[in-house]
């Protein structure tokens, strides 16, 4: 099977093709693409012996009068670039457009508007802040109060020197040790740590708290075994 | 032997008219604006450019749009003309691209080939230089352009311009394949079909020349 004329082309073109082998070694494809070779390239020939003219003398007029036709339709579309344009001509302090000025205008407004914004919202947020702290130091103050008030009546009852069941003093000591525990803690933490401090008197207080309900549990015992 | 001269050359001719360059100097006018300069760029390849659009489109009427267009775009892009290729090569694009846009907007278009003929005799008796030696010449020559512009205006309108830019520009079948959004394939097999239907018409041409000359 012969080489088809694409095929030839190809190899008329430098290109490598599967029916390359084939062409180098059989006659009568050699003299195809020998007639081919020959046919292309004198086709090309006749192709822009047949083509080649010169154009006529009117189309640089027409090209020009185009030419102009556009210049004016863009001035009339953008009469602003007209004016700054013969303004530019006048004299080129006048030339300066107007719209050049504006927008760096605009852009400083702009700005100022936006740190001003923010100025705006840093302040507000740090109000809040402010009040906030005050709000949780005025909780952390009635705790404190709380406490020191449960710990003058523990210190009432203590004094009394009643004697707890083995449970009860046991209980009690496991609560003092917490009290204990608790204070280290509260000397430890920083003042600033509102969040913190709260939880910590919470604590001190259920101590205190628990602590008292022993030694009136103890009290009202004796009481009724006195009765 | 004429003839051979020419084939030797002819590859490149279209190409080399395309190669042209012209000074910095024109250059630099010809994009500030300067209407001596767009001149001498008219000049120096506007030929090249309607032989081109002549060649794809196959009407005079054709090639004078899209000589006229393809310069109205190189004036208008010239200031963004960076210099990486030669102006000419540029100028080529734009025409290749505005011929193809010709094409598209009249499909329906067809080449009057008698006022092409009209036209091309009277282009030999206006010029001297072209002008042929003998009566037999000129009608030999004539016969050979009205041949193979009848054939060229037998090909359909997309193989017309393939085979044009392949055997006349000297694209290749890569390069037209991008310009027409085909395969390199379709490329190939245009062109070869294309060879295939001159030379069978050619040579049936020259069998019936040569039977009428026996009588």
């Amino acid at each position: 099977m012969h080489a088809t004329n694409e095929q030839l082309l190809e190899i008329i073109d430098g290109e490598q093709c599967e029916m390359s082998q084939h062409v180098s070694s059989c006659d009568h494809c050699q003299i195809t693409l020998t007639e081919l070779k020959s046919f292309e390239s004198d086709i090309g020939l006749q192709m822009f012996s047949a083509a080649d003219r010169v154009p006529s003398d009117d189309v640089w007029e027409k090209i020009q009068s185009s030419l102009d036709q556009e210049h004016l339709d863009s001035n009339r579309l953008d009469p602003q670039a007209d004016i700054s344009q013969q303004l530019s001509n006048v004299h080129p302090l006048v030339a300066a457009p107007q719209h050049s000025l504006s927008r760096p205008i605009y852009a400083l407004a702009a700005s100022i508007a936006f740190v001003g914004l923010i100025s705006i919202f840093m302040f507000s947020q740090q109000q809040n802040n402010q009040l906030q702290t005050q709000i949780m130091q005025a909780s952390l103050n009635e705790l404190m109060l709380n406490s020191r008030g449960l710990e003058h009546v523990l210190q009432k009852v203590a004094d009394q020197n009643l004697a707890l069941t083995v449970a009860n003093q046991k209980a009690a000591d496991r609560l003092y040790w917490r009290l204990t525990y608790v204070d280290q803690l509260i000397n430890q933490a920083s003042p600033d740590n509102t969040e913190r401090m709260e939880v910590l008197w919470n604590d001190r207080i259920e101590a205190l708290n628990e602590l008292n309900q022993i030694y009136y549990q103890q009290e009202s015992t004796l009481n009724a075994s006195e009765i | 032997m004429h003839l051979k001269i020419m084939h030797a050359t002819n590859g490149s001719v279209q190409h080399q008219r395309f190669q042209i360059q012209v000074s910095n100097e024109v250059l630099k006018k010809a994009i500030r604006g300067d209407r001596d300069a767009h001149s001498v760029l008219y000049q120096t390849y506007s030929n090249a450019v309607y032989t081109l659009a002549f060649g794809i489109c196959g009407s005079q009427q054709c090639a004078e749009d899209v000589l006229h267009n393809t310069y109205i775009k190189l004036l208008n892009k010239l200031p963004s003309f960076e210099g990486r290729a030669p102006l000419g090569m540029w100028l080529r694009q734009i025409a290749v691209n505005e011929s193809l846009m010709y094409l598209r907007k009249h499909k329906k278009h067809k080449a009057v080939i008698s006022s092409d003929e009209y036209d091309y005799i009277e282009g030999y008796q206006d010029s001297d230089e072209a002008y042929p030696a003998s009566a037999i010449d000129f009608t030999k020559q004539l016969d050979s352009q009205n041949d193979m512009t009848c054939l060229l205006n037998k090909l359909p309108e997309d193989m017309r311009l393939v085979l044009w830019l392949k055997e006349v520009e000297g694209y290749t079948h890569n390069e037209i394949a991008t310009l027409v959004n085909k395969t390199p394939s379709y490329s190939k097999s245009v062109v070869s079909r294309a060879l295939q239907f001159l030379r069978a018409r050619m040579t049936q041409h020259d069998e019936i020349n040569y039977s009428v000359g026996e009588h």
